[in-house]
């Protein structure tokens, strides 16, 4: 049987693109952010536009800068990143959200994605992870791992009377979130469905995409969303 | 009076809860500004006439703090009902009065439903509450209390009731304040007055003060509009209407209102300008005559002959009487500047002219210090205008001096380290220059003032604004601009609608308010004795968790913010005197706890204890604070961080209903047998008691340290030596960039990142077992399952979940989350060692109160006697024996291993009917 390792679907880091990523950051804690907009200045054509110590300030600062990747914290004082993230998304679509968390806590993770962002990133990670990440997000890669997908399966079953048609998942779909629940990575599950991977991906941006309009505002509703210890 | 004593214990009053009277906060108005010397009169829409009265009764009231009953000669006729302190009994200025009840003709408490202060001469609201409401709302542990701390106006005292019409009194009980003698405030000689016209009441002509301040802010983000807060002195503000929105913003599309600017014109019309967008090139405005009523809401496309704009923020307008016309500026982001070439865009001030807010001069850059300004707002004196700004990248507040509202001006200063803030608004008091700004974080206000505007004095700590405001404007008005609100009823106290409603009080809490944060909140009450008891509830949540004692036994605890849950405690009540007592914990960002105690008498009178300013704060933690019944000198009132129905929420999600605690016992007492029975069983529990009571003590507080401390480690290793490895594995990462390719050092460096990046993952997983929040089985399985998923996606394994979509929400305490998760792991970890297998099953579920985990491969297997010689399935199956459960591994070679561990559930959190359910569901998710 032929196995695919599911590390291949980390992109190869090509640096011949010259197109500069323009990355900003949202965290609180000084030294952190000063460390980490450091960190992205000295990654080849990355460029760290812009770094903010507050939920309100991104959204002040943000939209007025070109901003290919936010990177942003979840522990901020006041306006959490998730509910920063649920303000900032609408004000700039095109920009890819990436939500920095302590610890792999699904729940925290899930209430981020519902609230807009298009992924996240491991505090502990290296720079070279966080390279392949921001790369990923901005060609369209969508991660999502199992526990993740049995949430959005749950969140979709929970009301669906409320739904419309554009907020309701097609069976192709469901089809791929039951696979992903059960451990499944993309590659895997292209094969499986025979279909290209890039269709897969496609199927899961459209997944992130229905889920932030059916549950964007009631995420930002929450006010106690960062219910980390 | 020695008989009375005996006869009348504290609490025996007729309790009473009032409703409606004028606000604390117009103490402060009536008190007068610096300089001013209008009288220390609270009631300012009431005037006291005894010139023409008669005293019913002149009389000294003993010292000591018991109720004293007064009975006059012969009944008296009357509406007004006065008390006059001519002195106390230690001789200094003060008055004071716990509880104050009038007698009928037959010398029986009168039903003081529907009474009210009329008047009081003077009211402590600074340093405590010692509004007059408190000497008849029937709880003896508040009082009225004559200002102590600003002034100090001698007696003659005067505290008058209204009866609403005139009734026979036949005498009165007096309850001095409590406290340890020598205490002050209380009251020597008295006399009494009755009348049908003692006070001229004068509510349709009330007394204003000449000047007051008013302040236009937004809370939170600034989408439920505009906030109003008055004040005196500047420093101290008090929401009007309880926070109340009086516009909620529709102009534009955004529906955004922050930075409310507003503007009183000479014909005493308002106009309010706002951010009504986070970006876009418009503001908003709508002008009242009486901040009650507004125009339609419109945009002002101030920024619409610009081009690349990316936000028109702060508006601000101001009254330029040289030009005879309104100035109106803003902070705007223009991408296409002349400064393009720098990369980054930064705000400057913009502005723009009116007379009539309908046609406006072209817009025209206003202010450019050569760095981001924003918030600009506008001092002006004679010739002299100051511009104070924000720089939008440090928040340091500058000052630029010029002669003109519009420009040009000078060279931007920095005022001083603590000018560093939000939103700045500038307030002339005297010679002082006071500028207020928004401090984030901590989300709260802070303040500069000046007489020369170079050298700056930090006021911060003296600054106090109402819960949850934020960045606005203040304006100096007469105290008659604000005569449309006192006739619309706004500026009434007493508790919201939205809280008596729901029996609830405001949301209180310390004077401070930081994360992983314990308040302790202290509230002494007493029901009256003689009047049956016939229910009493209390209803209350806290933000994030809490613990509720009366009398020091626990009779709840929870910790969804958004839930109320009503506690019925009708059986641990008793006539007397009670402690309600509250533990209360924070873990990030708002906090407070909210809560209201119902307690229902015979005769339709009731007992109410709402959450507010007469509850302590405790600060010590040693247990007796519990049960203490007298507060202690060291606590201090709590402070009001919310009000109900405005903050948080407008409405609870659900109330909860919890059981009643210790149902009813009929009098099974009575009967022999069963007396017996209870003797015999008396005897064996005091033999069992004897040798366990000691264990057991040693061994509750032995639990209830475990768990303080593992929540004190569980925060350590998140906040110190979380953020403390996170930092330093970052340095790490930037000393590895610049040590050169081919030094020694650089894959020690290396490994060095990769360590801390190691450690840091195990202090993931050490925190998640740790923390009592998530201690379900449900959080156990999405914390496996994501770790198998990632462990295994290092190897060539390829990982298989079957998890049900719902796991019931049983609890896994401590040692068996920590046990099972280290047995999975060992599990997991072999199948990528040993097993070869090109595929590994997770599989978890709860059958039959039992939670099942089960790790399959398809790997080559071995025989089973091979088994006990494997010292890491003898480890598993140690760790399963340890938390009561089991380990079966079943292999043989060429046919992979399966490892199951089973746990038997407590299953103390789940329902009857649940099992039979679940089982259903999973065994639909197996068939998929």
């Amino acid at each position: 049987m032929k196995t695919i390792p599911p590390s291949a679907e980390v992109p190869k880091l090509t640096h011949s693109n010259a197109r500069i990523v323009r990355v900003a950051l949202v965290e609180d804690m000084a030294d952190v952010r000063e460390s980490w907009s450091e960190l992205i200045g000295g990654i080849p054509n990355f460029k760290c536009v812009c770094a903010c110590a507050s939920g309100e300030e991104a959204l002040r600062q943000l939209p007025s800068e070109k901003v290919d990747v936010v990177l942003m914290d979840i522990q901020l004082p006041r306006m959490s990143g998730i509910a920063c993230t649920g303000r900032l998304k609408p004000l700039m679509p095109e920009t890819q959200i990436l939500i920095l968390t302590v610890s792999a806590d699904s729940e925290t993770i899930f209430r981020a994605l519902e609230a807009g962002a298009d992924g996240y990133l491991l505090k502990r990670c290296s720079p070279s992870e966080l390279e392949a990440a921001v790369l990923d997000v901005l060609k369209g890669g969508v991660p999502m791992s199992g526990e993740i997908a049995r949430r959005v399966i749950a969140s979709f079953r929970r009301q669906p009377a409320k739904r419309d048609e554009t907020a309701r998942l097609t069976p192709r779909e469901e089809e791929i979130l039951a696979l992903l629940a059960k451990g499944f990575v993309s590659k895997e599950i292209a094969e499986r469905l025979a279909i290209s991977y890039e269709t897969v991906r496609d199927h899961l941006r459209n997944i992130y995409h229905k889920l932030h309009v059916h549950s964007r505002l009631e995420a930002v509703a929450r006010f106690t969303e960062t219910q980390q210890i | 009076m020695n008989w009375l004593k005996k006869q009348i214990p504290p609490g025996w009053l007729a309790l009473v809860v009032i409703v409606g009277c004028l606000p604390a906060a117009f103490s402060d108005l009536a008190r007068g500004q610096d300089g001013d010397d209008s009288n220390a009169r609270r009631r300012p829409s009431a005037r006291l006439s005894l010139a023409s009265a008669r005293a019913v009764t002149v009389g000294q009231f003993p010292s000591g703090a018991e109720w004293q009953e007064v009975k006059f000669n012969a009944p008296v006729m009357g509406r007004y009902f006065c008390l006059e302190s001519l002195s106390a009994q230690d001789g200094r200025p003060y008055a004071a009065i716990a509880e104050l009840d009038l007698l009928d003709a037959a010398g029986d408490a009168m039903d003081g439903t529907g009474w009210k202060i009329a008047y009081a001469d003077s009211e402590e609201s600074d340093r405590e509450d010692g509004s007059a409401e408190n000497a008849i709302d029937g709880d003896p542990a508040t009082f009225w209390h004559t200002q102590w701390g600003s002034a100090s106006p001698n007696h003659p005292h005067h505290l008058v009731l209204d009866l609403g019409k005139a009734k026979t009194i036949g005498g009165f009980r007096y309850l001095p304040r409590p406290g340890d003698s020598p205490v002050g405030g209380r009251i020597r000689d008295y006399r009494i007055y009755i009348g049908n016209d003692l006070v001229e009441e004068n509510v349709h002509n009330p007394v204003l003060p000449a000047r007051c301040y008013l302040f236009g802010y937004f809370v939170g983000v600034g989408e439920d509009g505009l906030h109003l807060a008055w004040s005196l002195n500047g420093y101290r503000w008090d929401a009007i209407d309880h926070g109340r929105v009086f516009l909620k913003p529709e102009a534009g599309d955004a529906k955004l209102m922050r930075d409310p600017c507003l503007l009183r014109d000479r014909n005493g019309m308002f106009h309010l300008v706002w951010t009504a967008r986070w970006t876009g090139n418009y503001i908003g405005y709508a002008f009242s005559p009486d901040l009650i009523h507004w125009s339609p809401q419109r945009v002002i496309p101030v920024m619409a002959e610009e081009t690349n704009v990316a936000n028109c923020w702060a508006p601000e307008i101001c009254w330029d009487a040289r030009g005879e016309q309104y100035l109106l500026f803003w902070a705007s982001t223009v991408t296409n500047q002349a400064a393009s070439a720098r990369a980054e865009n930064r705000n400057r001030i913009y502005a723009t002219t009116t007379k009539d807010f309908k046609t406006f001069s072209p817009t025209r850059l206003m202010f450019d210090p050569g760095f981001g300004a924003i918030d600009a707002t506008l001092w002006q004196r004679k010739s002299l205008c100051r511009l104070i700004f924000q720089n939008d990248r440090t928040h340091q507040l500058h000052v630029a001096t010029g002669e003109n509202p519009e420009g040009p001006f000078g060279k931007a200063v920095p005022t001083v380290a603590a000018g560093r803030g939000e939103g700045p608004t500038v307030l002339q008091i005297g010679e002082q220059s006071l500028i207020l700004f928004h401090l984030t974080p901590p989300d709260r206000f802070g303040g500069i003032k000046s007489s020369d505007w170079e050298h700056w004095e930090d006021i911060s700590p003296g600054v106090s604004l109402p819960p949850g405001a934020h960045q606005g404007t203040v304006l100096e008005v007469p105290g008659e601009a604000l005569r449309p609100l006192l006739q619309a009823g706004r500026l009434e106290n007493g508790s919201s609608p939205e809280a008596s409603g729901l029996g609830i009080g405001d949301w209180i809490w310390t004077t401070n308010v930081t994360d992983k944060q314990i308040c302790r909140l202290w509230r002494q009450f007493s029901i009256p004795p003689g009047v049956p008891l016939l229910h009493a509830e209390l209803r209350m949540t806290a933000d994030n968790g809490y613990t509720v004692y009366l009398d020091g036994k626990e009779v709840g605890r929870g910790g969804d913010p958004n839930c109320l849950t009503d506690y019925d405690l009708t059986w641990l009540m008793s006539p007397g005197s009670h402690v309600l007592a509250i533990e209360a914990f924070n873990e990030t960002m708002d906090a407070g706890v909210i809560a209201g105690l119902t307690v229902k008498l015979g005769s339709g009178k009731k007992v109410e204890v709402f959450s507010g300013a007469s509850w302590r704060v405790v600060d010590s933690d040693d247990r007796g604070w519990l049960t203490e019944r007298r507060e202690r000198a060291t606590w201090f009132p709590a402070r009001i961080v919310g009000y109900a129905g405005r903050a948080w929420w407008q409405y609870p999600y659900k109330i909860i209903e919890a059981p009643p605690l210790l149902p009813p016992a009929p009098h099974f007492w009575q009967q022999t047998w069963l007396l017996a029975i209870l003797l015999l069983s008396c005897i064996v529990i005091a033999a069992l008691c004897l040798s366990l009571g000691l264990r057991l003590a040693f061994q509750g507080r032995a639990d209830r340290l475990l768990k303080r401390e593992r929540a004190r480690i569980a925060r350590d290793i998140h906040d110190d030596l979380g953020a403390g490895l996170t930092q330093l594995t970052l340095l790490g990462e930037l000393v590895l960039r610049e040590t050169p390719r081919e030094e020694e050092s650089l894959a020690r460096l290396n490994e060095l990142c990769a360590r801390a990046r190691a450690l840091l993952g195990s202090l993931d997983e050490i925190v998640w077992a740790v923390n009592p929040r998530r201690d379900t089985v449900q959080d156990f399985a999405a914390f496996i399952s994501g770790h198998a998923q990632e462990f295994l996606s290092a190897t060539t394994v390829r990982c298989r979940l079957e998890v049900p979509e719902e796991l019931p929400a049983a609890p896994l305490d401590l040692p068996q989350r920590r046990n099972l998760l280290l047995a999975v792991k060992e599990a997991i970890r072999n199948v990528a060692r040993h097993s070869n297998a090109s595929e590994a099953t997770l599989t978890i579920g709860v059958a039959e109160n039992r939670l099942r985990v089960m790790v399959e491969d398809n790997g080559r297997g071995f025989a089973a006697e091979s088994v006990r010689s494997r010292n890491g399935l003898a480890n598993m199956r140690q760790r399963l024996l340890e938390i009561g459960g089991s380990c079966s591994v079943t292999s043989a070679p060429g046919s992979g291993c399966r490892v199951i561990f089973t746990l038997p559930l407590s299953g103390r959190h789940c329902k009857s009917g649940w099992f039979p359910r679940f089982a259903k569901r999973s065994a639909r998710v197996k068939s998929n």
